[in-house]
């Protein structure tokens, strides 16, 4: 009998154990990352960004715009702190935070023009999860905070961590 | 000289205004026929609604054979005895106006919903300023298009120039959807008056003329769905009458519009830039040769338009004006037969009231019967007659 406890203590206390634990998972997918700075079609990227602007026109429209871009600058920022080039990770961060506070503002703009926005703030909140996801699962991979102190020029100091809290922060709906 | 042509009065025969009469008669019918569909969810008509056509389907059915039977026995008589009629083209091109609007008052969505998803493409952006390439007609929440437009779930199908052009009988609906429908139907009417003048000065032919305007696809599709078809193909004779006069910029500007109207335009771009060079050269044109071409030209997309949905009656107006002018008699009786075969289409899903089922087959062997029959008459008469 004591056996048969034991074996069903150990299942149990196995399976628990197996279980990953699962921090905001979503299933909003993120695009494949683009053109990185310093490449020489960047410049022609951020040019067709600025044109796609105003092919995006209307509050609904202009969601689906900063929500992609978003999304863009998020994926570019991990994949440039994933490369330890947290000069330019940092304002790709911030270019992808301030995008997402975009997104409010056109959806109650369209809220107020009698627009279903149902859809689009339920697709905003995955949004939220798997950004909030990618931010955390960045954490352990950069330092705390850099200092950059290039020879001839003023030093710069980035507070990593505080930077990709503050996003997690604004990513909280 | 061309003006004193223009004006030289003719009077019809008696019997030519009988028939004339008896067309326009039959369209009026046809008109007030169409009021028989009205969708119970259309609420500006729903005081009209009777339901007839979801409960008598085999009644509607017959009464569309009956009158599409009437109508082309009206068409066909009326060009078998136009050349022994000496009129002038203004008092023919006056007749044609007059019989084919009395189709404007026709119920629009008798046959095609297109007409209610110009108006809700054309709300969306001009109205809620979105970009109907981007978001759907049913993001607008309590929108009243909603309950009948059929393609609310659709992203914008047409070209930005239609888009563009539709913004004029849109707002002069001002919000009215009764007046943005009639609007819309004007606008493709006063296209088909440009469609017709073209025809006719490019061919200077009355029986080409009567082929193409009197057609009753051509009206139906026009005047009762209001399809942008029509207005496609108004830019694209322009530019072969601009070309002809070797205005080829401004040509081209309206080639570009064309295409943007609904794309299948681009199919004539060798046939135009060969006319530009043969017209730049000075080279003599063989005009029926042009005319083969430009129609072939257009065929292509027709033909190729089941590998995107399938094919609808209307694509017919993209090959029909030039059809008209290549004068040859069974080339004629070829393109009489195929309208008349694309307008039985509507039986199928009108007598079943499914796309499913035997109406694929039977949409196929309504469309090809007709122009069969005409083919094997044809090939009958060259070999024994």
């Amino acid at each position: 009998m004591n056996r048969l406890y034991f074996s069903l203590f150990f299942l149990i206390f196995f399976l628990v154990l197996s279980f990953k634990p699962v921090y905001a998972d979503s299933s909003y997918v993120l695009p494949y990352p683009s053109f990185m700075p310093g490449n020489s079609l960047y410049k022609a990227r951020l040019l067709l960004e600025y044109v796609q602007e105003f092919w995006y026109f209307g509050n609904l429209s202009q969601f689906e715009y900063v929500r992609k871009q978003s999304d863009k600058y998020l994926v570019e920022a991990k994949t440039l702190f994933e490369y330890k080039q947290y000069l330019l990770g940092v304002p790709a961060l911030k270019k992808s935070d301030a995008y997402f506070i975009q997104e409010e503002t056109h959806l109650m703009e369209a809220k107020k023009q009698a627009k279903d926005i149902k859809q689009k703030e339920l697709t905003r909140k995955l949004q939220a999860q798997k950004h909030t996801e990618v931010l955390l699962s960045l954490l352990p991979l950069v330092p705390k905070d850099f200092h950059w102190n290039p020879e001839k020029e003023e030093s710069t100091y980035l507070a990593l961590h505080d930077e990709i809290k503050e996003a997690v922060k604004i990513r909280k709906l | 000289m061309k003006l004193k042509r223009l004006l030289k009065y003719g009077s019809f025969s008696r019997s030519m205004k009988m028939l004339f009469w008896g067309y326009g008669f039959s369209l009026s019918l046809f008109s007030l026929f169409s009021y028989f569909f009205i969708d119970p969810n259309f609420t500006a008509l729903r005081w009209l609604y009777s339901g007839v056509y979801a409960d008598y389907r085999l009644l509607v059915s017959f009464g569309y054979v009956l009158f599409i039977a009437l109508l082309y026995l009206f068409y066909v008589l009326i060009l078998e005895n136009i050349k022994t009629q000496n009129v002038s083209f203004l008092s023919l091109g006056k007749k044609i106006a007059i019989t084919a609007s009395v189709l404007l008052f026709s119920y629009p969505a008798m046959l095609s919903y297109d007409l209610f998803n110009y108006t809700t493409t054309a709300k969306t952006l001009f109205f809620y300023k979105e970009n109907p390439y981007l978001i759907m007609p049913i993001e607008f929440l309590n929108e009243p298009f909603l309950s009948y437009t059929h393609a609310a779930n659709k992203l914008a199908l047409y070209g930005p120039s239609w888009l563009m052009l539709s913004g004029i009988p849109y707002n002069l609906g001002f919000s009215n959807i009764l007046l943005t429908l009639f609007q819309f139907k004007l606008f493709a009417a006063l296209f088909y008056i440009g469609c017709s003048y073209f025809v006719w000065k490019l061919s200077d032919n009355k029986q080409s003329l009567l082929l193409f305007a009197l057609n009753p696809l051509v009206l139906i599709e026009t005047f009762v769905s209001g399809h942008n078809d029509i207005v496609m193909m108004f830019f694209v004779l322009a530019t072969i009458f601009l070309i002809l006069r070797k205005q080829f910029v401004i040509a081209f500007l309206l080639f570009i519009i064309s295409v943007g109207i609904k794309y299948a335009s681009i199919a004539l771009l060798p046939f135009m830039v060969f006319l530009a060079w043969r017209v730049s050269k000075n080279q003599r044109i063989k005009w029926k040769t042009i005319w083969v071409f430009a129609a072939i030209s257009m065929s292509i997309p027709f033909l190729l338009s089941p590998l995107r949905e399938e094919v609808y009656p209307w694509y017919a107006i993209w090959f029909l004006p030039f059809a008209a002018m290549i004068r040859k008699q069974y080339v004629k009786y070829l393109a009489i037969a195929f309208t008349l075969g694309l307008l039985l289409r509507y039986i199928p899903f009108m007598y079943l009231g499914t796309h499913f089922g035997i109406a694929p087959i039977a949409k196929i062997i309504l469309t090809v019967f007709p122009v069969s029959v005409a083919a094997l008459c044809i090939f009958v008469r060259k070999r024994y007659v």
